[in-house]
């Protein structure tokens, strides 16, 4: 029988290091991947993605099957820490030029090297699409550059109440687009 | 057929994308361990952001990374299922637990870490675990640093709770605290060690963090050196509050306006 993410979870949360590896094997590069594209610098990246595997061994007993999947759980916890470090000041420098980058990798993205990634990628690319050109700014600015509503309220001139309202028919829209059943 | 606020789907969305600033996401966390409606509205979310976090092209981490974390997990204890973590006492096996570098120790927890927080306070933590039995001179004394005025009879009988609820966590900026409550009386109390000494024009500000948003709980400085500090927090803390620390202009007018170097959840 296949064993699960959420099964390995489990087995970590006992002190199985064998489960852990596993579950590196399977994750790292995607991990990796989310936080590299929010906080672009590659040493930090690596250095985040770190902390991420070593807080799933210490703290893989909150994880809870019945309030969501197992992938959910471990990609919420990289992208809250990418997002924690490229609001500490230190990762701040060139925050402009990382947006310009953002924003090209979402239009024009080269092909991903993993069959299955590639697939979400065009899925979710061609969602984006259907987006509005704001919609589409805010969901990148806010996921991908890991801005806040009020830095991009503060980047846009916008008033903080568009944002948020912006943000969320973005994020309803594209659940609709990619045909999920909240 | 449920309605929700706007606002709570505004709120809900934000909180998904991770894009709420530190205190409204800590606010919106408490919210949705207590609001099973707006814990829904996030999580309805949770598979069109995880969309977006798998189409991300994956990056291959050096073999250095895999190597190190196994060695690393093989000295690093875990925390315990949440429903399962003692109340007072202390696992002495954890507590000798090796200190982790400083480059791989985690930065900004958002979430209470009673484990990593627990190196830079064992000595505290003895304490506390022995004065919630034993509130007597004695114990009390053994204290490090604790100036006498700092430990006053309220602490003390805050400590000797039957209820007792503890968190300790790393403070980002240095040094280290630990939060204490009552939920039975709202009563809370925090210890800080090595905070930095701030400038005569900044305080500490505590805060109480619900739903509605955050509520002062006074202000205290700190002395730059190691040595357990005790502060009463103002007001009564109630169920699910989560605790933040920020640093306040001395003639602040009582909203926070810099985001928390510390966030404890109750």
């Amino acid at each position: 029988m296949e064993i699960t993410p959420a099964d390995l979870l489990r087995q970590i949360a006992g002190g199985d290091r064998g489960a852990f590896a596993d579950l590196y094997d399977r994750f790292a590069a995607r991990v990796l991947g989310l936080v590299r594209r929010v906080l672009v610098d590659p040493a930090q990246s690596e250095e985040v993605t770190q902390e991420v595997f070593l807080e799933v061994w210490q703290g893989a007993s909150g994880f809870d099957s019945e309030r969501g999947s197992a992938s959910a759980w471990l990609f919420t916890l990289a992208h809250r820490r990418a997002v924690d470090r490229v609001r500490s000041s230190v990762a701040a420098r060139g925050r402009d030029e990382r947006i310009g980058i953002r924003d090209q990798e979402v239009a024009f993205d080269s092909v991903a090297e993993a069959a299955e990634t590639r697939v979400e990628h065009t899925r979710v690319a061609r969602a984006l699409g259907k987006l509005s050109p704001p919609q589409r700014e805010c969901l990148v600015l806010a996921y991908y550059a890991g801005f806040s509503h009020t830095e991009i309220a503060a980047h846009l001139s916008e008033p903080l109440g568009t944002i948020k309202s912006r943000i969320r028919d973005a994020l309803i829209r594209l659940r609709e687009e990619l045909g999920v059943i909240p | 057929m449920t309605t929700h606020h706007d606002n709570d789907e505004e709120l809900a969305a934000a909180a998904a994308l991770n894009a709420l600033d530190a205190a409204s996401a800590a606010a919106a966390t408490a919210r949705r361990e207590n609001d099973p409606a707006f814990d829904a509205l996030v999580r309805g979310h949770e598979d069109t952001v995880l969309a977006l976090a798998e189409s991300v092209e994956p990056v291959e981490p050096p073999a250095s990374m895999r190597a190190n974390l196994l060695a690393l997990i093989a000295e690093t204890p875990q925390r315990p299922a949440p429903e399962a973590a003692p109340a007072i006492a202390e696992d002495p096996a954890q507590a000798e637990a090796p200190a982790l570098p400083e480059a791989t120790a985690p930065r900004r927890p958002r979430t209470p870490r009673v484990a990593s927080g627990r190196r830079y306070l064992v000595g505290t933590l003895a304490v506390f675990a022995a004065a919630a039995i034993f509130v007597g001179g004695l114990v009390l004394g053994q204290i490090r640093s604790a100036p006498e005025a700092n430990f006053d009879g309220t602490v003390a009988s805050l400590l000797a709770s039957a209820d007792l609820e503890r968190r300790s966590e790393p403070v980002s900026g240095g040094g280290a605290a630990t939060v204490v409550w009552s939920p039975t009386t709202g009563q809370a109390a925090i210890a800080v060690d090595g905070l930095p000494a701030l400038d005569a024009q900044r305080v500490y500000e505590l805060w109480f963090i619900d739903g509605t948003g955050p509520a002062s709980a006074g202000t205290f400085t700190a002395t730059g050196t190691a040595g357990a500090d005790w502060v009463l927090l103002d007001g009564t803390m109630k169920a699910g509050d989560v605790i933040a620390v920020t640093v306040e202009p001395a003639d602040g007018d009582g909203t926070p306006t810099t985001d928390p170097i510390l966030v404890v959840e109750s």
